[in-house]
């Protein structure tokens, strides 16, 4: 059994009589111990994807469709109880934002607490083991002078350290599953990749399963081994990351390889993409991408295109671009 | 884009530019430090180059980036803009002087006015540096527009109604209606999506090679600065670390700072070790060498100053022979590659 096995959700926001399409009819599963990475540009529904999942937007809001079962349990209503006693324990997620992800007014130490006493059987450790383990998780996540950093308060930390502490939060509870949303974008260049490393080592060591949000293609080919790319809530293609990446079958991952500057390549011009990403959601039919796609017919712009085998025939490798087969590109 | 071996008179010299803020410490009897973001930088550029200047936030590359346009005075040093001395102030003569110097910003929600059309916006520039009607003003902005991929109809809008990438183009439009001699473009695709930063970057590339301005392309990300730039320059805590030819100094970086942003660009395990220490209390000697891999004794006592490796290329590291041997180095997994069968 699948540890998170998500089928056709959705999350429609509610704004004057038109929905607006966040999420639409999204489906896939992730195994314990697994790493998929999320991309998708500003607007793709990412993060609501899996806010909407841990129950964190607002019934009020948005409508939720479909279905999400976490280790057998079904959690897709977000008001029900046990999406509650699940995060901050089974589940973790770290924001993309250290600066205003920690509470100011109290020590760090008193922040992991919290994390840690969430934990199964440790909601009345005392102090002094509290403190102990406290800094043995920042010390594992790459601070130095642990056991004398976790009496300062947030604002001693610089923004990499702080992302650290996020990070060490997230572990405390020794999670099933870790949802990081873009959880290096706040940093400087050279911390990025510290910070990740120390991410997929503790990763490694839990064994946890975890989904990589991003937009940064380059990061989730180093640290993902499945890949989904979303465009305007719904789902482009899905598959093992070497699949997407060397034998991409939707026109927009394509498009998204071809317009990444790279350090290999000092070429003429990028590959750029006409037109935006739309700001609404997703269209009430035909394929999303359909208005930016250099291939797209009538027939695409009939019906939602439903998700079939990539013409790769790689085990798990997805796409919902319905014209793949006919060879052009 | 001139090939570099084409002699031309160089648009923009500066040289041993400071730049200091003063920065008030906390308590009643705090007083002032000074916080001196840029230390003595100097660098030339020809008509039509585009030089790409790389660092972390903090490094001072957009106090430089200021200074050069004339927005900021700097504490010392001078500019010069086709061999004519740059004038910082409010005063109407050294605002004239700007003109053929122009700036892009990182935030194109920020940089125009929502009141204005697009059309109107890139029309006030001509009418400014110009002195024409309306009328033709907003004739030559319609063009200009144009040529920047951002049609009639589109040019009517407002920012409002404009994507993010549309605004920057706009933006973009509008520093050339000024024919600027120096473009500087100050981390101008960050805050855009990949699919739209490109459309940018090509605006820009394209532009250049028509017009054939200096440009100072500005930006926290290597790889992007990869795409434009004929020559980089690499900035660390308020100096230049290494400069030289775009090629040389990413395929083999001569400062081992150099060598850490390549592997954090392809997210390899760096060298590097912590963080950027604070601009307010920089360390001793080499400003690098609390991070560096290569760090003896010797690099905490004197700053070293930039020595040349080869041409145009210079390290300000003294151990830069060391480079090679200590970091091994690994091909990039390049997720571009496969589009070539495109």
């Amino acid at each position: 059994m699948a540890l998170l096995e998500v089928k056709n959700y959705a999350v429609h926001f509610r704004r004057g009589g038109k929905p607006i399409r966040a999420v639409d009819g999204v489906s896939f599963t992730l195994e314990r111990g697994e790493t998929l990475g999320v991309v998708g540009e500003s607007g793709s529904g990412k993060t609501t994807l899996f806010l909407g999942m841990l129950g964190l937007l607002s019934r009020h809001a948005a409508n939720f469709r479909g279905s999400v079962r976490f280790d057998g349990m079904d959690i897709t209503d977000p008001a029900a109880e046990n999406i509650r006693t699940l995060r901050g324990r089974r589940i973790t997620m770290i924001f993309q934002d250290p600066m205003t992800a920690l509470n100011p007014y109290l020590r760090v130490e008193t922040q992991l607490f919290e994390a840690i006493r969430r934990s199964e059987g440790a909601s009345r450790m005392d102090l002094l083991s509290a403190r102990r383990q406290a800094a043995a998780l920042l010390q594992a996540v790459g601070i130095p002078d642990a056991a004398q950093r976790i009496r300062q308060y947030p604002h001693m930390f610089s923004g990499g350290m702080r992302q650290r502490v996020m990070v060490a939060m997230a572990l405390a509870p020794a999670p099933d599953l870790l949802i990081a949303d873009e959880p290096t974008t706040a940093l400087d260049v050279t911390v990025r990749a510290q910070v990740l490393r120390e991410l997929a080592s503790a990763r490694e060591q839990y064994g946890m399963a975890m989904a990589l949000i991003s937009h940064d293609i380059g990061m989730v080919a180093r640290f993902a081994q499945t890949m989904m790319v979303l465009y305007a809530g719904r789902i482009m293609e899905m598959g093992p990351v070497t699949a997407v990446l060397e034998r991409p079958a939707h026109p927009y991952t394509r498009a998204l390889l071809a317009c990444q500057p790279s350090l290999a390549r000092r070429g003429d011009l990028l590959r750029a993409v006409p037109g935006a990403p739309p700001l609404d959601g997703a269209p009430e039919r035909g394929c999303a991408f359909a208005d930016r796609c250099g291939y797209a017919g009538d027939r695409c712009r009939a019906a939602v295109p439903e998700p079939i085998p990539a013409r790769t025939g790689i085990t798990g490798h997805i796409t919902s671009c319905i014209r793949q087969e006919e060879g052009l590109w | 884009m001139v090939a570099l071996d084409t002699p031309s008179p160089p648009v923009l010299e500066a040289r041993d530019i400071e730049v200091t803020y003063p920065v008030a410490l906390s308590g009643w009897f705090g007083g002032n430090v000074l916080l001196r973001a840029v230390r003595g930088v100097s660098l030339w550029m020809r008509a039509g180059e585009c030089v790409g200047l790389v660092g972390e936030s903090g490094c001072g590359k957009s106090s430089l980036g200021r200074v050069l346009a004339g927005l900021e005075r700097p504490a010392a040093g001078t500019v010069l803009i086709d061999g004519r001395p740059v004038q910082w102030g409010r005063q109407r003569a050294a605002r004239r002087h700007r003109g053929p110097v122009q700036m892009v910003f990182q935030n194109p929600y920020a940089s125009l006015n929502p009141r204005m059309s697009a059309l109107d916006a890139v029309a006030e520039a001509f009418r400014y540096r110009e002195g024409i009607d309306w009328r033709s003003a907003r004739n030559r902005a319609r063009q200009l527009l144009e040529e920047v991929g951002i049609e009639e109809a589109l040019a009517r809008r407002y920012p409002a109604a404009l994507s993010g990438g549309q605004r920057q183009r706009v933006a973009v439009a509008r520093a050339l209606a000024c024919r600027p001699r120096l473009l500087i473009a100050d981390e101008a695709v960050s805050a855009l999506d990949v699919s739209v930063q490109a459309q940018t970057l090509n605006t820009l590339r394209e532009s250049q090679k028509r017009l054939g301005f200096g440009m100072l392309f500005i930006s926290h990300d290597i790889s992007v600065v990869r795409h434009l730039a004929d020559r980089i320059m690499v900035m660390y805590l308020g100096r230049i670390v290494e400069e030289g030819p775009a090629e040389a100094v990413l395929d083999a970086p001569r400062h081992p700072y150099t060598e850490a942003l390549t592997a954090a660009a392809r997210w390899e395990a760096a060298s590097v070790k912590g963080e950027p220490p604070s601009p307010l209390s920089p360390p001793p000697g080499c400003p690098y060498h609390t991070r560096c891999p290569l760090a003896r004794n010797t690099c905490a006592a004197a700053e070293p100053p930039l020595q040349t490796v080869d041409g145009d290329h210079r390290t300000a590291c003294p151990h830069w022979r060391e480079l090679n041997r200590t970091l091994a180095r690994q091909p990039e997994p390049d997720v571009s590659a496969t589009t070539g069968m495109l």
